[in-house]
């Protein structure tokens, strides 16, 4: 992972290589979500780690 | 729609990702305050849901608004969990609304069987939120409507009090009389002879 100062304002780009299934799935949860493919995969990323921090907090 | 003015949802997020959805878009300056309460279901509903209220900073699309809410469901991924259509809302309703404060909701000929406190009211400022609090339940109209009905329904009033006080306009006195009549002389009119109440 390169290394970079991260902050909310300034995301940084990487590269994602997908195959052609995981594209397919990757666009049609982007549909069902309303966001594009980028968007889709910051929202997968936000969703698990909030969900897991209710888990540890014991919010189940 | 697009509007800059106060809305609220009702929410089935997970409360994590429902705070972190509300910080960022304040972060990204979309709105300037955020608020919401928890509620168990009640009998007429069938899951715990959150209302949140927002203050809006900028001019929203209420849909891109409503996408952002979209979190993952992991049992089932083309089921998310979201939030319900944005509506446009009075702070001074919701907060009583959001506490099911029994005076409001009998003003609104309504009841509900769990009941909150402010303090289960999570928010982005504690003090703009006492704020709105003390203006809702002190100032508000339906808070004045309230106190009005209540001092009447006790007797404190009396009909030319409510004129001279400026509650009713003078206009309206024939009407406050016939109020007061119908209240003393609800039962049947037996031309001055007694009714059958007291045999029962």
């Amino acid at each position: 992972m390169r290394k970079a100062k991260i902050t909310e304002d300034k995301p940084f780009r990487i590269t994602l290589r997908l195959t052609q299934t995981q594209y397919d799935f990757l666009d049609d949860l982007s549909k069902v979500y309303g966001v594009n493919q980028s968007e889709m995969i910051r929202k997968l990323l936000d969703s698990f780690r909030c969900q897991q921090k209710g888990k540890e907090d014991g919010n189940e | 729609m697009a509007t800059s003015k106060n809305i609220s949802t009702i929410s089935y997020n997970t409360k994590e990702y429902l705070e972190d959805t509300l910080n960022r878009l304040i972060k990204e300056k979309k709105i300037q305050f955020w608020m919401y309460i928890k509620h168990d279901a009640e009998e007429d509903e069938t899951k715990d849901h959150f209302h949140v209220f927002i203050q809006p900073n900028v001019l929203l699309d209420l849909l891109d608004l409503q996408y952002e809410f979209e979190e993952v469901n992991p049992a089932n991924l083309n089921k998310p969990f979201r939030v319900m259509p944005f509506r446009h809302s009075d702070v001074d309703e919701w907060i009583p609304y959001a506490l099911h404060d029994k005076g409001y909701l009998a003003l609104k000929c309504e009841s509900r069987e769990y009941f909150y406190l402010k303090s289960d009211i999570v928010s982005s400022d504690e003090d703009y939120l006492d704020h709105l609090y003390r203006h809702a339940f002190k100032a508000s109209k339906w808070a004045k409507d309230s106190a009005l009905l209540n001092q009447i329904v006790s007797g404190e009033l009396s009909p030319h009090e409510l004129i001279d006080k400026g509650y009713v306009s003078m206009n309206m006195a024939t009407q406050v009389n016939a109020y007061f009549y119908m209240k003393t002389h609800y039962g049947l009119d037996r031309n001055g002879r007694e009714n059958h109440e007291g045999d029962f």
